[in-house]
């Protein structure tokens, strides 16, 4: 289990991360979701024991990583960067991490590349940046981790490659109970295999549930009105937002439907339906409107 | 010992210095093939290590302390990189273990370097034949000084690198530092002598920071009756700098915040011994210069010239600081 524990993280001394407490179970998949410069890539390279925490300390079952390295050949940092490595040969790449890791496992390296089909005898720097976030995916998922940190990994990916990538995460889970923390800008892959969120801004975390938590806190919902759309839809109770589309509203609201529908209902409507949310709408109003006017959005242990 | 050429991060390590090592090696190289190619046209001079010296003008490794700053520009060039340390600080092995590796690699490819040009010195000695008038030990002097004498400085090379957070700033600046106060030492002494008549006895400096200074002026005419416990003291001294020298290398690696990679410096002490180290000896050598060019101290236009390399030296550390990515803040102008 990995427990982040009061950690804070300043870079010059402007605070990047305050006070992140939060716990990710085994055979969790989170998704790590914020706006540019919220802190994504700083709290996982602080997870993974690249930077050090300016209080706080991050824990992977039981050990401190930063200070106990031998806990780190648990846990695969993936990223598509692999400058270390730039004019080695796929092979070479695979035969470094192979002495690193004590549990690297070359026959799951060879399975995974069967999908991927990348040539071991190229040099990585050949390689397009979709190619190379393939490799050190196998390589990271070659090392059998218990716990898997991947920033970005859908960049430079193709939605094939994509659809790959989620599949082959989503096995991993499922066979060896790894824990993933993945951080991205599409959502709507996020969406597909995430079963938590951990939803930062400006260094602080704003929700951690579980994405059908998160789902059932904010919902949307299409009125159709006979007439023209009446004034005052925005001062319902729960309405965070509203938009109008000739006779049709759209509504986001936060918390519980009961409320708002029973005042829907007794103006002159043809009909209502609830809307399913996207991540990425969820995140926007989230944002857009302030996690505190958001109702029932918690941050939950998991 | 066997383990640690085995060592993943070691083996890594000699991939990165592998081309460096081999121009180290071109660089102690070229000068002894220059001077056995006018050694052959030359029948009255032996082949004697004072020979060789007076034949290419310089120190035979003389080359060798420029190639040093680039091995070190070359074993952290990648690692301060915000992309590659990602990958080397998540690895499985503490800071020590991989500035360790770091370090002996780079000792590796000196050992490598001066080994070749040890082992095409013994063999063009011991097949010059007629030309042999020589003795051999000066050689061999030769290569241990001279070997450690570059390994002390790539020491102090690597722990600048290990303090700064530009691998190429670190390569230029710690050249620099290694150099530059015995150049100003060595000019004040000058001056003082000239102007004042007051002599300073550099000759344990010199020792120290020109090793061919020890092997050929305080052996090669003597070199019969000098035997090896006396350059072994020297060794020893060479032996423990490098060791002060590896131990605070480790103790500041370990204290870097990689997010500081790219700058300047890694510390705030060390952005202002930066700041204030830079304007000094930028003065200090535009006075010298100014001096040197203009013929004496009382010529005043070029010494107030020099003077004004002072607050030039500030602006310049200024913006080489603000240019890099700093700590330290600066009042707005």
């Amino acid at each position: 289990m990995l427990v982040v524990n009061q950690l804070s993280k300043n870079i010059i001394g402007r605070p990047i991360l305050t006070d992140l407490n939060f716990t990710i179970s085994p055979g969790c998949i989170t998704g790590i979701i914020g706006e540019n410069g919220a802190g994504k890539t700083t709290l996982l390279k602080t997870i993974s024991g690249v930077l050090r925490p300016t209080q706080g300390s991050v824990t992977f079952d039981g050990s401190d990583v930063l200070n106990d390295h031998a806990i780190r050949h648990k846990i695969a940092c993936i990223t598509e960067e692999a400058e270390y490595f730039k004019y080695a040969r796929v092979k070479d790449v695979l035969n470094f991490m192979n002495d690193v890791y004590s549990d690297f496992d070359l026959n799951h390296f060879h399975n995974l590349n069967q999908e991927f089909q990348i040539p071991l005898d190229t040099k990585i720097q050949k390689l397009s940046k979709g190619m190379r976030m393939k490799v050190s995916l196998m390589v990271g998922l070659a090392i059998r981790p218990k716990l898997l940190l991947l920033d970005e990994p859908t960049t430079g990916l193709d939605p094939s490659s994509r659809k790959k990538l989620f599949e082959v995460l989503m096995k991993e889970v499922a066979e060896n109970g790894t824990s993933v923390l993945i951080s991205s800008h599409l959502l709507n892959d996020l969406e597909q295999v995430c079963d938590h969120i951990l939803m930062i801004k400006e260094g602080r975390i704003i929700n951690h549930s579980s994405l059908e938590h998160l789902k059932s806190t904010i919902r949307q919902i299409q009125v159709c009105f006979n007439d023209q759309v009446p004034a005052g839809l925005s001062e319902l109770p729960g309405v965070l937002r509203t938009k109008s589309i000739g006779r049709v509203s759209y509504l986001t609201i936060s918390g519980e439907l009961d409320e708002v529908i029973s005042s829907i209902e007794s103006m002159d409507i043809l009909f209502w339906e609830s809307i399913d949310m996207k991540l990425d709408d969820i995140f926007i109003t989230t944002n857009e409107v302030g996690e505190h006017n958001v109702k029932h959005i918690q941050t939950s242990a998991i | 010992m066997l383990n640690t050429f085995k060592h993943p991060l070691y083996k890594r390590e000699i991939v990165q210095v592998r081309w460096t090592s081999l121009l180290l090696t071109i660089s102690i190289l070229l000068p002894i093939f220059i001077a056995l190619n006018n050694l052959s046209d030359n029948y009255e001079y032996s082949w004697t290590m004072d020979t060789m010296d007076l034949l290419t003008e310089f120190p035979l490794d003389f080359f060798a302390w420029f190639v040093i700053p680039i091995l070190i520009i070359s074993q952290f060039f990648y690692t301060r990189k915000e992309s590659v340390i990602g990958i080397l600080a998540a690895l499985p092995y503490s800071r020590s273990e991989s500035v360790k590796y770091k370090f002996l690699a780079g000792i590796t490819g000196i050992v490598f370097a001066y080994s070749m040009a040890l082992l095409i010195y013994s063999v063009t000695y011991f097949s010059a034949g007629n030309l042999l008038l020589g003795p051999y030990a000066p050689i061999f002097y030769w290569f241990l000084v001279s070997m450690s004498f570059s390994i002390v400085f790539y020491a102090f090379c690597f722990l600048v690198a290990t303090v700064m957070g530009n691998s190429i700033f670190a390569g230029v600046a710690s050249f620099f530092i290694f150099y530059v106060p015995m150049f100003l030492l060595a000019s004040v002494a000058l001056n003082l002598d000239l102007m004042f008549d007051i002599y300073i006895d550099l000759e344990v400096y010199y020792k120290f920071f020109l090793p061919h200074y020890i092997s050929y002026t305080a052996y090669m005419y003597n070199v019969d009756t000098v035997p090896f416990v006396k350059i072994a003291p020297i060794l020893v001294g060479y032996g423990l700098a490098t060791l002060a020298l590896f131990k605070l290398s480790v103790h500041f690696y370990n204290k870097n915040d990689f997010e500081h990679n790219g700058n300047m410096c890694m510390f705030v002490w060390a952005e202002k011994l930066f700041l204030y180290g830079f304007t000094l000896c930028f003065g200090f050598l535009g006075v010298d210069f100014s001096q040197a060019f203009s013929g004496g101290w009382l010529y005043p236009v070029a010494l107030l010239c020099g003077i004004g390399c002072f607050p030039l030296g500030y602006v310049f550390s200024k913006k080489l600081l603000q240019l890099t990515g700093h700590q330290i803040s600066f009042k707005k102008s």
